[in-house]
């Protein structure tokens, strides 16, 4: 249940503001030491700003929600919630330019596709990645144990979906002066899939939102369910209606305000993004195998000081053992 | 008498020179070691080497004493006291039972010496007749005593690790306690808008005060009552029954009953309809209705149907609050503390 | 490398062998992975004095989990347990990860006690007419507490689905002295509705003995009664020291959830359910094979009333109306956790108590720990013999395919005084894969605490 769940207690926010502080420390962070010996002009230059950050994000949300929807075998959506939920938690920790979001995103789907027992094996999974397979798969290998562990092992996620079903249920029985909710779907589905690309999964609980999807999608059909609210949803709770209309409302225009990100810009920032990204987690760079190697030869557990991303074989043997335990 | 000395009469060989050889002892109280023991009865019976007398292979034992002769005497002994168990009980007076056991000795130095076998067998064989069912008597009570007396052994034993335990209870209380009034009174340094000194002053005497109540509650813990089948003077305590193995509660008043607490589930919502009365409001129309199959299995409609309710209600009226910490700082946290959920 | 960096690495690089003291004292072993009993080691710095003075001197279970990084079941695990928040369901304090092995261990309370171990020593006290001492109403708290923790897990639309008596763990001397806890979730689940019929993903599950009827017959979908009836097993078995639906072991890897001989023993003690008992079972997939296999009048005069009174439980007794009604055959019938819990058998005296043991001494040994060497003993023609005055000693562990501090079978051991009768103990059980210890007197790690 939600009340009691983890992501009320450890993952919610009070408003969008509150979010947004999260993720200027985590850019500022990363910007004061790794920019230590730069002016503040220089700085402001070479490093992303947390408003670049957050659009950056989003493309990557798209993309996210791009990959799922090609998936092979078909993707359920609460899978993709999950997913959704996971890249916003960890980025909200840390900034766009520490760790590589296109890593990040593909592990997100991954872990989310274990916990929601959606079941697929890291073939299949890589199946739907263009380019090296291999090399996806150890990339999601080594980052899945850091995702985890940024998530502080919360992996437990309440989307709106299966609220959104009680709310129809409950309506159709409690409220038949409303003739054939299930009218109101498609209004539904667009609006919940827009919300995903908001803060609002962030700040409000789930059933919130599928009554603010609900409430949204009535009033773009001219239609009206206050009175399923107001006489029998809340009619024993007047004072807390106050509240829940204010929520839906705030809901409502994050949702409207949601501004695909232009090509070109994402562009520009990727560029830039490039050279401010931390290359020590960058997979693509040299010192990050050369970090890979030295904290291997480090390790007393491992003899031979080889690392996963460069050995094939080791990888394949990866692949062997997690595609099996990725079947049942 | 140096055990290496230990001669076989047989074959001569010595402890010295065959450290493995067993002397054994048989009736007549003359030694053989154990390979001249199995020479011997490998050509069919034996006589004893020394004496003559018929032996029997069971009836050779491992030597316990160096002089065979004393073993000779602690075998017979055991024979005869087997037969001549009276105690003290089953005399009416005192001298009664000294002439008993004199009698008893007497035997058993006529036996173990030769003197007048054939009297005193017969003396035996008499006393075998006309005793036996004090013997049996005699007999059942000792087996019953054994029982009794392992028993008490092994209740003193879980008394006495009880005691140990509770010690360490009561030990770990008092810590906790320590632990709980520091932090009270850190709680209330930090919080509370009282003058520092009276807080610190009201602390003091309250641990105090505690500390009082220590001895008490740990005396209160001590063991349960253990059965004992004996009175002090040594009488014993009705018959003896078969235990059950559950003993009686210790009669003490402060084990904490269990609390059925019913899990209060805040849904921080509406509450949904109750389960059992889904039917009747009708929801079950706009549900997938279970199949056959699924019903026999214990599936119902009304199972998803709640679900449904409990999470579309749940969180209704939730209010947003900064809940979040981040990761880093968390996982900081935890490696010095390990409370964190 | 900068600094930063350093610091993170350090904090995702706790390594647990740096934090606790675990080495040579495996207390369990199956293929989940393996499970040690550990302290913390105090080595850590810390500057805050009174950290230092109250140092952790609790122990722990530190599971860690086989294979390289996470399968399924361990997300799943993991995934739960972190939601999970009540006095009778284990609590999973941390999770550590090896970056390096990519191995990952779990960090749970330790409990000294699990109900497999303590039922065994009753069975083996029984048959050799000893007496164990212990309060009047701890089977009664015990249930009483399961039935608590079930109840929570159950509201929250969770499925234990693999309830059997080693993995009720029981907590030993301490601040939880006595308190039930359930562990291993590894099968558990949130309950789902039909859209995805559980049987399809992990079509072996439930222990046998301990599998509701309504599962050997193929039903496709768990409910919360399937967890109540393996409870009513728990109860039955509490009683009578004997697991009430016991059966020969049977080929665990057959996907069929059909199982003649387990049935047969079901009926063989609740005798066969006529049509009004349980109407819905013509419905059931494996129903015509069970009408060709079963004949109604083998089962004539058997009752669960017969049974228990063999083991002296009669039937106007408020536990043998509870345990008639956990284990009824018709799931739909069956009594729910909430049902359970507010029978009259729970107001009656004595009273449940909230420390099992009521304060008493506690009569079980501790934990033994295992030699890294085991073998892999599945025959179940190997007669394990229970030895007398080694019960205090030696109780030694059976391997299990579930965390609650698994556990192995004994090893054959010669001890001649067995008198008394041999009880007819049962040989390795289906569904805990027989792992043998290293035979005990050989055990360089074979402490007693």
């Amino acid at each position: 249940m939600f009340a009691t769940s983890t992501q009320r207690s450890f993952w919610m926010f009070k408003d969008e503001n509150d979010v947004s502080n999260a993720r200027l420390s985590a850019n500022i962070k990363y910007i004061s030491s790794r920019g230590r010996n730069m002016t503040v002009e220089e700085q402001e230059l070479h490093f992303l700003n947390v408003t670049e950050e957050k659009i950056l994000i989003m493309s990557y949300e798209y993309q996210l929600r791009d990959f799922c929807r090609k998936f092979l075998p078909p993707m359920p959506r609460y899978v993709i919630g999950t997913a959704l939920h996971y890249l916003k938690r960890f980025y909200v920790n840390n900034s766009v330019m520490d760790y590589p979001p296109k890593e990040i995103l593909v592990t997100c789907v991954y872990l989310a596709c274990k916990v929601e027992e959606f079941n697929v094996s890291m073939d299949q999974f890589v199946g739907n990645l263009k380019g090296d397979r291999e090399k996806a798969a150890s990339i999601i290998l080594n980052n899945e144990l850091l995702l985890m562990q940024q998530l502080d092992y919360q992996l437990t996620v309440h989307n709106p979906f299966r609220p959104l079903e009680g709310l129809m249920i409950d309506m159709k029985t409690r409220f038949p002066t409303f003739s054939d909710p299930e009218r109101l779907r498609s209004g539904i589905d667009e609006f919940l899939e827009q919300v995903f690309y908001t803060d609002a999964i962030l700040i409000y609980s789930p059933s919130q939102i599928s009554l603010a999807a609900i409430i949204h999608s009535a009033s773009t059909s001219k239609e009206n369910v206050d009175e399923y609210i107001t006489k029998i949803l809340f009619s024993e709770d007047q004072k807390r209606l106050l509240n829940l209309i204010e929520a839906v409302k705030k809901i409502r225009v994050m949702v409207r305000n949601v501004q695909t990100p232009h090509r070109d810009v994402i562009k520009a920032l990727e560029k830039k993004l490039q050279l401010c990204c931390n290359p020590d987690n960058n997979s693509e760079s040299p010192a990050f195998k050369k970090r890979m190697k030295q904290s291997f030869d480090d390790e007393e557990s491992f003899e031979d000081g080889q690392y996963p991303s460069a050995n094939s074989d080791q990888v394949r043997s990866m692949l062997m053992g997690m595609s099996e335990m990725g079947k049942i | 008498m140096d055990g290496n000395d230990q001669t076989c009469p047989k074959c001569k060989t010595t402890k010295y020179r065959n450290p493995a050889m067993i002397l054994m002892v048989n009736a007549c109280g003359h030694a053989l070691c154990e390979s001249c023991v199995e020479l011997l009865f490998a050509k069919g019976s034996g006589a004893c080497p020394e004496c003559k007398c018929a032996l029997r292979r069971q009836n050779f034992r491992i030597q316990l004493f160096e002089d065979p002769a004393v073993d000779k005497e602690v075998d017979i002994r055991k024979r005869i006291l087997k037969e001549f168990n009276k105690r003290q009980e089953d005399f009416s007076t005192l001298r009664e039972y000294n002439d008993y056991l004199e009698e008893v000795e007497n035997i058993i130095f006529n036996l173990v010496f030769d003197v007048d076998s054939t009297n005193t067998n017969k003396m035996i064989d008499n006393y075998k007749k006309e005793n036996k069912d004090i013997t049996m008597k005699n007999r059942n009570r000792q087996s019953q005593e054994e029982i009794e007396l392992e028993e008490l052994l092994e209740a003193e034993k879980a008394q006495q690790s009880e005691k140990a335990n509770s010690y360490v209870n009561a030990e770990l209380e008092e810590k906790k306690q320590k632990h709980k009034a520091r932090e009270k009174l850190i709680d209330e340094l930090m919080f509370s808008d009282a003058d520092a000194k009276s807080i610190v002053a009201s602390h003091v005497q309250a641990t105090a005060a505690l500390a009082k109540e220590q001895p008490k509650a740990a005396a209160q813990a001590g063991g349960p009552v253990v059965k004992s089948s004996k009175f002090s003077s040594g009488i014993q305590i009705g018959l003896r029954q078969n235990t059950s193995s559950f003993l009686p509660i210790p009669k003490q008043q402060d084990l904490p009953l269990f609390h059925y607490s019913a899990p209060v589930f805040d849904y921080n919502g509406p509450s949904p309809p109750a389960i059992e009365v889904l039917g009747k409001l009708k929801y079950f129309a706009n549900i997938r209705a279970a199949n056959a199959t699924e019903r026999a299995g214990g599936y119902t409609e009304a199972l998803s149907c709640c679900r449904a309710l409990q999470e579309a209600m749940g969180g209704l009226f939730y209010i947003p609050q900064s809940g979040h910490k981040t990761a880093v700082a968390a996982s900081a946290e935890e490696t010095d503390d390990m409370e964190t959920a | 490398m900068d600094y930063d960096f350093k610091v993170r690495t350090s904090v995702e690089r706790t390594k647990v062998e740096d934090l606790f003291e675990y080495e040579g004292r495996k207390i369990g072993r199956g293929t989940y992975g393996h499970v040690y009993k550990a302290k913390r080691k105090e080595t850590f710095a810390t500057s805050d004095i009174n950290k230092l003075i109250s140092a952790d001197q609790k122990e722990y279970a530190l599971k860690q989990i086989e294979g390289t990084g996470l399968s399924m079941s361990a997300c799943r695990e993991i995934a739960l347990l972190r939601e999970l928040k009540h006095p009778n369901v284990i609590n999973l304090q941390r999770v550590f990860l090896s970056h390096t092995d990519r191995k990952v261990w779990l960090l749970f309370d330790y409990a000294e006690h699990d109900l497999w171990h303590i039922i065994k020593f009753h069975r083996a006290a029984k048959a050799n007419k000893k007496a164990v001492y212990t309060p009047k109403a701890m089977v009664k708290s015990l249930l009483y507490q399961i039935l608590d923790g079930i109840h929570y897990l159950h509201s929250n639309w969770i499925l234990h689905r693999d309830l059997k008596p080693a993995n009720i763990l029981v907590m030993g001397e301490g601040i939880e002295r006595g308190r039930v806890k359930i562990a291993d979730m590894g099968f558990a689940r949130l309950f789902n509705s039909p859209l995805k019929p559980l049987a399809d993903l992990d079509p072996v599950v439930v222990t046998f003995w301990y599998r509701a009827p309504e599962l050997l017959l193929g039903a496709r979908h768990y409910t919360k009664a399937i967890d109540i009836w393996a409870i009513g097993c728990i109860f039955a078995e509490l009683l009578t020291s004997e697991p009430i639906f016991h059966c020969r072991q049977e080929d665990i890897k057959t996907s069929n959830p059909y199982h003649h001989d387990q049935l047969d023993r079901i009926f063989n003690v609740m005798g066969f359910p006529h049509d009004k008992d349980w109407e819905d079972i013509k419905k059931m997939p494996e129903h015509p094979t069970l009408l060709k296999d079963f004949k109604r009048n083998n089962y004539q005069t058997c009752s669960l009333m017969k049974y228990m009174d063999r083991y002296k439980i009669k039937a106007d007794t408020k536990a043998f109306h509870l345990l008639s009604k956990l284990l009824m055959m018709d799931p739909t019938k069956r009594f729910t956790s909430e049902s359970a819990m507010a029978d009259p058998y729970f107001q009656e005296d004595p009273l449940p108590t909230s420390d099992v043991f009521a304060g008493c001494p506690i009569p079980y040994p501790k934990r033994e720990f295992l030699s890294d060497e085991e073998q892999d003993d599945k025959s179940d023609s190997s007669k394990q013999q229970q030895q007398q005055q080694q019960q205090r000693q030696h109780a030694s562990q059976s391997g299990n395919s579930n965390h609650g501090h698994g556990h192995h079978p004994q090893h054959p051991s010669q001890q001649g005084n067995m008198q008394g009768g041999m009880h007819p103990n049962y040989s390795n059980h289906p569904g805990h894969p027989q792992q043998q210890s290293h035979p005990q007197q050989n055990n360089s790690f074979n402490q007693r605490f």
